[in-house]
């Protein structure tokens, strides 16, 4: 096949057009994104919720304030990369070039990712430290919180091997421009 | 841009939505997702748009970016047909359906920045344009879209 025929073949592309009405309608975001935005709504409720009841239906007053204070913390920086993660959903473009805009993206997902991360580890350890001061462990308490600890563990591995799969791949098309 | 002066320039482009959509999406389903995803992110790029540089470049640099970068769901790689159908017995029509299924596989086989590069040559933008739109120099253009084309003439030729 020539080239002429490769650009015939693509000038020559048949769509079934839409309609302005189909396209006003997605100004508003992508289905994924509406869906993020919902879920990002009832995330920030539920974390609320928590924060506001927390004290007294967990006895906050008989727990130490440092684990008050990583529990806090923990929770609110978990709702903020939340957030955080909807707007870096919501805006793709970063600069006025292709390359550009790809690298900027590229840095910013990666950083995001490092500091999620890690706060979400805080906030594991917070949660960890404040539901297990002043209990005094036995076998099955000690299991218990081990069993906790291994689901958080692999559910933090999930995700970490999404991103880095995810990074991995912004960063092939990036070094595509070098 | 008023609302009603982007949905008459999109109405007029959707073509190369379209397009995009098709060189970095194998099923309808995603084809569609795109779509929305590439009309939402021109929608916010609005107040960056310069009106020095040509509108249907801008389209083209947003749509691919957002073809990068937004989510996409796993599913199975597509091949390229195994093998040819016999063009004499074939209508024209059929030929020419059968060229562009032919081209679109080519050029899936290529990476994504490959895909950019072809997909703005076959558009016929000058090298300038596409070197300000990709973010590198002519030269660069001119010895990347040599490369590419002898690439998608070996993958046709070796199918």
């Amino acid at each position: 096949m020539e080239l002429h025929h490769l650009k015939n073949a693509w000038n020559d592309f048949d769509i079934s057009e839409k309609k302005k009405s189909e396209i006003q309608s997605m100004l508003k975001g992508s289905k994924e994104l509406k869906r993020s935005r919902k879920q990002l709504l009832f995330e920030i409720i539920a974390w609320c919720t928590f924060l506001l009841l927390y004290y007294t239906a967990f006895d906050g007053h008989r727990k130490p304030v440092i684990a008050n204070i990583v529990l806090i913390a923990g929770t609110s920086l978990t709702i903020f990369f939340h957030i955080q993660g909807y707007f870096l959903s919501k805006r793709f473009v970063y600069g006025s070039t292709l390359k550009e805009s790809l690298i900027n993206y590229f840095y910013k997902l990666r950083l995001y990712t490092l500091l999620s991360i890690g706060f979400r580890m805080l906030f594991i350890s917070g949660i960890l430290y404040y539901f297990s001061y002043n209990i005094s462990f036995d076998v099955k308490k000690s299991l218990s919180i081990l069993i906790i600890a291994l689901v958080f563990f692999f559910q933090m591995l999930f995700l970490y091997r999404l991103w880095i799969a995810r990074l991995r791949q912004l960063k092939n098309t990036v070094s595509g421009f070098k | 841009m008023t609302e009603q002066q982007f949905l008459d320039l999109i109405d007029q482009h959707q073509r190369i939505i379209y397009k995009i959509c098709r060189l970095y999406r194998d099923t309808a389903e995603d084809r569609e997702d795109l779509f929305q995803e590439i009309v939402y992110q021109l929608w916010k790029a609005t107040p960056s748009f310069r009106k020095e540089s040509k509108m249907s470049s801008w389209i083209y640099r947003i749509a691919i970016n957002t073809a990068i970068v937004a989510f996409r769901k796993k599913r199975p790689a597509i091949e390229l047909a195994a093998s040819m159908p016999d063009i004499a017995e074939e209508t024209k029509n059929e030929e020419i359906e059968w060229r562009k299924e032919l081209l679109f596989a080519a050029l899936k086989k290529l990476d994504e920045t490959e895909r950019a590069l072809i997909a703005l040559y076959l558009e016929e933008l000058p090298y300038k344009e596409i070197s300000e739109v990709m973010g590198i120099s002519e030269t660069n253009v001119g010895v990347r879209l040599s490369r590419i084309r002898d690439k998608i003439q070996k993958i046709i030729i070796n199918n």
